[in-house]
Formats: C-alpha cells, sequence, structure tokens
C-alpha cells in the first residue's frame, strides 16, 4: 500500500467505451489529488458526460485498465457502492419528497438513525445558505435554490469525490458567478475532491486547480487554468480557450522558448513556442488574442494594417484590420489610451503571441 | 354568369361560413349532447325513489323499492360476483400493468408492442368473449364460471390500465433512478422509495379503471359465465323478464351509479389534479 497522502483520490486508466459503433471514449486517463478542484472541459459529444457516469458507475465502460477512488478498485463495484456523488445536470431532486428529505434520503439508505440524518441534513442545508427551507416542497424552489440542495444532497453523506454536471448550466449569468465562488468556498471547506463537468472555459478558468480539455473522446490538452488559456498546443484547444486570431505560417528559426514564424505576405514576427518538439521547418499556427493586440510605432517588430472596421460593443471596441498575413481582429477597452488613434502598424508582446503544430483541422 | 355575379356568389358563401350561427350550433349541439347523457340517468334515479316506476312518471315519490331490495337477497350472489371478480382484476390489472408500463419507456421502438397491446380495445366484444369461449371450453375442456369470467374480464381491462400508467411512466424523469442509485439506494429501494411513489396515483387509477371495467362488463360474460352471473347480467336477465322485480332494479342500478361515478371521478382527479401537483 502507498502512502495515503499522496495515493490520488480518483484514478482511471485507459477507459475506453463505445456506444454502439460510436466511440464515447478512447483510452482515457485523469487522476485528482484529494481536495483537488478538477475540470474536465469540453463541447458536447466531447465524452466529458461519460467520463464523469463511467467515474460514478452509472455507466459500465467497454473496457478500463484501472478505476479507483480513494484507493479502492472500484471497477466492478455498482454505482450505490462506490464512495462518489453526482450532482446532476437537471438537479434530479425528488419532486415527493421536500427539501429536507432529498437532503436527508443518503443518510436515510445508509441507516442513519432518523434524528441524526434530520441533524446532518439541516446542517447541509445551512451549508448553502437553505435551512430556512428545509420544509419547503421542491416545486417552490427557484432554479438557483434546487441547485443548492442538488449539491447538500450530493455532500451530505461525505463522499470522496463530488462529481458536477454541467451544474451551473441552467441558471442566469448571474446566479451563475455567484454560484462559482460559492462552489469554490464550500470546496475548499469541505476539502472534497471535485470533478466538474463545463463546457465553458470561462467556469473552467474561474474555480479550477487543474482542466483537462477534451475532443473526440480523447484528452486535447490539461494542465493550470493559465496553461491552457495562455499556452495552447494545438489550433483546436486555441480557438476553444478563445483565441481569436490564428494565423498560419512557417516556423524559421527556434532557440529554447521562442520561434520565428514566416507569415503568409512574407512578414516575419516572433512568438512563444508551446510544445518543445516543434522543429524548424514544420507548418505551425501563430495565435493571439484580440485584446493583447495593439497599436505600436513603424519599424517595431509586428505587422502593418489598415483598418476596415470599427463596431463599438459598449465595454469595448472590435475592429478589423487587414494585414498581409490576413485579416486580424483587435479589441480595445474603451476608454483606454490610445482608442482614438488610427492604426497604421499593429504589433504585441512575444509571450502573447503563441507557436503550435498545424494539425490541419 | 357575368364575372361579378360569380364574386358575389363567392362572396355570400364566405359570409356563411364566417357566420356567427356556427358557434351557436356547436354551444346548443353540446347541450343537447348532454342532456342526452345525464337526463336518462336523472329519470333513472328520479323512477327509482318513485312508486310505480313503471308508468314512465316520477312520483308521488317512495322508498319502498329501496326497502324491498334490502328485503330479496336474490341480488346479493351476482353483486358478491361482480365484487370480487372486479376486485381480481383490477389488483391484477394494476400489478401488470406496472411491471409492462414501467418496461415500455425503455424500449428502443415501442409503437408496435404498444399497438398490439391496445387492440384488444377495438376488437368487438362478441369476437373476444366468443373467441375465449372457445378456447376456454373446446380447447382447454374447462367449466366455465367466475374464473373464465374473470379472465375474459381482465383481458379487456388490461389495456385501459396499460395505457393509464403510460401516463405516468412516459413523464418519469428516470435521471431520479440514477440519482437514487448514486445517493447508494439499491435498485428494490430505488423502486420502493423514488419510483413507486411517484408512479402512485397511475397505478391506482389503473386499478380503479380495471375494477369498472370489469365490474360493468356484460358482452364478454355472456360468453363465459357458464352459469354464474354477474351484477350486470342479473339485471339485464331480470329486466327481460318482465317481472314484478324490475321496480327494483332501478334502485339497483341508482345505487351502482352512485359507487361509479365517484370512482371515476377519483381516478381522473388523481391522474391529472394530483400528478400535476408532482
Amino acid at each position: 500500500m502507498t502512502d495515503p497522502t499522496t495515493e490520488p483520490m480518483l484514478e482511471v486508466t485507459d477507459v475506453v467505451h463505445k456506444y454502439g459503433t460510436v466511440t464515447a471514449l478512447s483510452n482515457v486517463s485523469l487522476s485528482a489529488q484529494k481536495g483537488e478542484f478538477l475540470t474536465i472541459l469540453g463541447s458536447s459529444g466531447s465524452g466529458k458526460t461519460t467520463m464523469l457516469r463511467v467515474i460514478s458507475g452509472l455507466e459500465t465502460p467497454y473496457s478500463v485498465k484501472r478505476l479507483r477512488i480513494g484507493g479502492e478498485d472500484v471497477t466492478d463495484v455498482p454505482a450505490a457502492k462506490r464512495r462518489c456523488t453526482t450532482v446532476f445536470q437537471n438537479y434530479a431532486l425528488f419532486p415527493h419528497m421536500s427539501v429536507l428529505e432529498n437532503v436527508a434520503y443518503g443518510l436515510r439508505i445508509r441507516k442513519v438513525n432518523a434524528t441524526d440524518a434530520a441533524a446532518q441534513a439541516r446542517r447541509a442545508l445551512a451549508m448553502v445558505q437553505l435551512e430556512a427551507k428545509a420544509d419547503r416542497s421542491i416545486r417552490q424552489l427557484s432554479g438557483g435554490e434546487r441547485q443548492r440542495v442538488a449539491l447538500a444532497r450530493a455532500v451530505v453523506t461525505r463522499p470522496l469525490v463530488l462529481l458536477l454536471d454541467e451544474p451551473l448550466g441552467a441558471l442566469d449569468e448571474r446566479l451563475r458567478q455567484d454560484m462559482q465562488l460559492e462552489l469554490m468556498e464550500l470546496q475548499r471547506k469541505l476539502d472534497m475532491t471535485f470533478v466538474y463537468i463545463t463546457h465553458s472555459q470561462e467556469e473552467a478558468l474561474t474555480m479550477s486547480d487543474r482542466v483537462v480539455l477534451m475532443r473526440h473522446g480523447k484528452i486535447e490538452q490539461s494542465g493550470r487554468p493559465l496553461d491552457l488559456f495562455d499556452r495552447p498546443q494545438t489550433r483546436f484547444a486555441a480557438d476553444f480557450m478563445g483565441y481569436e486570431n490564428i494565423l498560419p505560417g512557417r516556423l524559421i528559426e527556434r532557440d529554447a522558448t521562442l520561434g520565428l514564424v514566416e507569415l503568409a505576405g512574407g512578414t516575419r514576427v516572433r512568438g512563444t513556442l508551446t510544445n518543445a518538439a516543434l522543429q524548424t521547418g514544420d507548418a505551425v499556427n501563430l495565435a493571439l488574442r484580440a485584446e493583447r493586440i495593439g497599436a505600436v510605432a513603424a519599424g517595431a517588430e509586428g505587422l502593418d494594417g489598415t483598418l476596415s472596421s470599427k463596431v463599438y460593443r459598449g465595454k469595448y471596441t472590435d475592429m478589423l484590420v487587414e494585414t498581409p498575413a490576413g485579416q486580424l481582429r483587435l479589441r480595445s477597452w474603451h476608454g483606454a489610451p490610445g482608442e482614438t488613434e488610427t492604426l497604421h502598424r499593429l504589433g504585441w508582446k512575444v509571450e502573447d503571441a503563441v507557436i503550435f503544430a498545424a494539425d490541419g483541422t | 354568369m357575368t364575372d361579378a355575379t360569380a364574386a358575389h356568389a363567392a362572396h355570400t358563401r364566405r359570409e356563411i361560413s364566417y357566420s356567427p350561427a356556427w358557434k351557436a350550433l356547436g354551444k346548443w349541439a353540446g347541450y343537447l349532447m348532454l342532456a342526452l347523457i345525464y337526463f336518462p340517468l336523472l329519470w333513472l334515479v328520479l323512477l327509482s325513489i318513485s312508486r310505480d316506476p313503471l308508468s314512465g312518471i316520477p312520483g308521488p315519490f317512495s322508498l319502498q323499492h329501496y326497502r324491498a331490495l334490502f328485503a330479496s337477497d336474490a341480488w346479493h350472489m351476482p353483486m358478491l360476483a361482480s365484487v370480487v371478480i372486479g376486485l381480481i382484476v383490477g389488483l391484477i390489472s394494476a400489478v401488470t400493468a406496472t411491471i409492462i408500463g414501467r418496461a415500455v419507456p425503455t424500449m428502443k421502438r415501442p409503437g408496435q408492442v404498444l399497438l398490439m397491446f391496445v387492440l384488444p380495445l377495438f376488437v368487438p366484444g362478441m369476437s373476444m368473449g366468443a373467441a375465449l369461449f372457445i378456447f376456454g371450453r373446446s380447447v382447454l375442456g374447462l367449466d366455465l364460471g367466475f374464473w373464465s369470467i374473470a379472465v375474459g374480464h381482465y383481458v379487456w381491462a388490461f389495456p385501459y390500465a396499460l395505457l393509464i400508467v403510460l401516463v405516468v411512466t412516459l413523464r418519469f424523469d428516470r435521471t431520479l433512478i440514477e440519482a437514487g442509485r448514486d445517493l447508494g439506494a439499491s435498485d428494490w429501494q430505488v423502486f420502493r422509495d423514488i419510483e413507486f411513489p411517484i408512479l402512485m396515483p397511475g397505478i391506482v387509477s389503473a386499478g380503479l379503471f380495471g375494477f369498472l371495467m370489469s365490474f360493468n362488463e356484460v358482452m364478454r360474460t355472456i360468453f363465459l359465465r357458464g352459469t354464474d352471473e354477474t351484477m350486470p347480467v342479473w339485471n339485464w336477465i331480470q329486466a327481460a323478464a318482465q317481472q314484478s322485480q324490475v321496480p327494483i332494479i332501478f334502485s339497483l342500478s341508482s345505487i351502482i351509479l352512485l359507487i361509479t361515478l365517484p370512482l371515476l371521478s377519483a381516478v381522473f382527479w388523481l391522474l391529472f389534479v394530483r400528478l400535476n401537483r408532482t
């Protein structure tokens, strides 16, 4: 037995799952430490929900090399006996039970006596600020309140791993941001391992210790939120993380971290390499965020360009600029210095331009 | 005919189709229909408390036929038979409709199977009765009686019970089952604590409806009864016989009406009012 403090709370190795002839997961592996907030990010059909269902036991995988929760092999353990619980996307609250009965259900199943169960359920409800509504029926709750009940119901049994399946998807913008902060606080307080599924890069970046980006049943890239945000390693990752400008080119020179790329039109610009394996001569993409591009003096490194359209969007202004390397999107905060300057040449910090292999997609 | 007169004729035709009379016609046809349904029932109840019901005119009023009804025991056996058969059919319909009704939503293509199950609704009672008669009597060589009546009633009542259970099973959210398992409940606990309480209004309605279908059945019973009598069959024989017994039939029918109407109301309340609250 290894040291329990370093043993991952959740360990999944080489899971393969198929729906008929469609492969939903192909050899996906991931692990999470105690108290870690792990987010699985992906669009619909990426396999993220299937992954969650495999972990919870609601889906039996086609094959898996290793599936452990809290160090215990759960490959053949049914969902009911696994020490993890799920917060479902539609909450899946029991409509015929009161709020308190919903929260206490897991305890009742574990044969906790009624008084203790009620007390523990009330404490869990207090944790999500819903103690006052313990005796309400589910129908009388708003979407945000249902969300909290689902959360309280899932954590009251003290699972080792809490699985959350796009829990904030149905809430409005404002409530979602509040709930994000609350979830982070709750997770820290409980020191529980959270595995969080979302398609929103904003949620992933805000809450996670680590993000796993999935695509077509495989892991595209994983790492700390900043790694994904600033160092995408593929075109898909760059697109998904919101890079507005992705320019094709060829790598003509490189050192340890920086590369020189020749873009269409012959302009050569420098950027940061996100993959050490890139070699001189490789077809690459150079990606830039719209808000990290600005006007620079003539002669400085960058691209010449002429403004072709300008759209005021309230907090910021979006601009389209024609350059020899193609059209670039720019975004400047409304009221920022230099907003009214005319653009002749565009530049950026070398660490804001990322270079990765052009993978043809 | 000139173009102008043709246009005018079309115009008048359109006016007829827009006439408010259509709306009024719908309304009055509806009232007429309701009268046709409820007036004879009301008349029956009035005649049952009249001294001379065979005259067809209510009054002078008296409860003498009810007294005669309760003094006689001729109708006890048929009534008992109908109630017991109805209870058995209702119970078995509810249980089997629940088992099958739960399985239907998980099927990939439930349409054809469902059609097969509800087809007995459209098979003429005479054909079904005759078929079961030949099958039980000649093929299996059974003595006909209460059990064959019960089987005939069950075949008749089951499609209704299934349709009623489907109302609740088709809208049952199956993620609740997953939520239950996820929280640690065994499949039996999930059924007992979550699925059954939510499906319950439908299951009880199916049982009540099964009881009523059986209690009212005549056509199949005639073929399958052997020498036994159920309540409606006994009523029919009495009424046809033109005996002095006839007035108490009016009383008995009234009592049955007063029992079955609230039962039916209960079914619809359970199905459509209570269900919408959960």
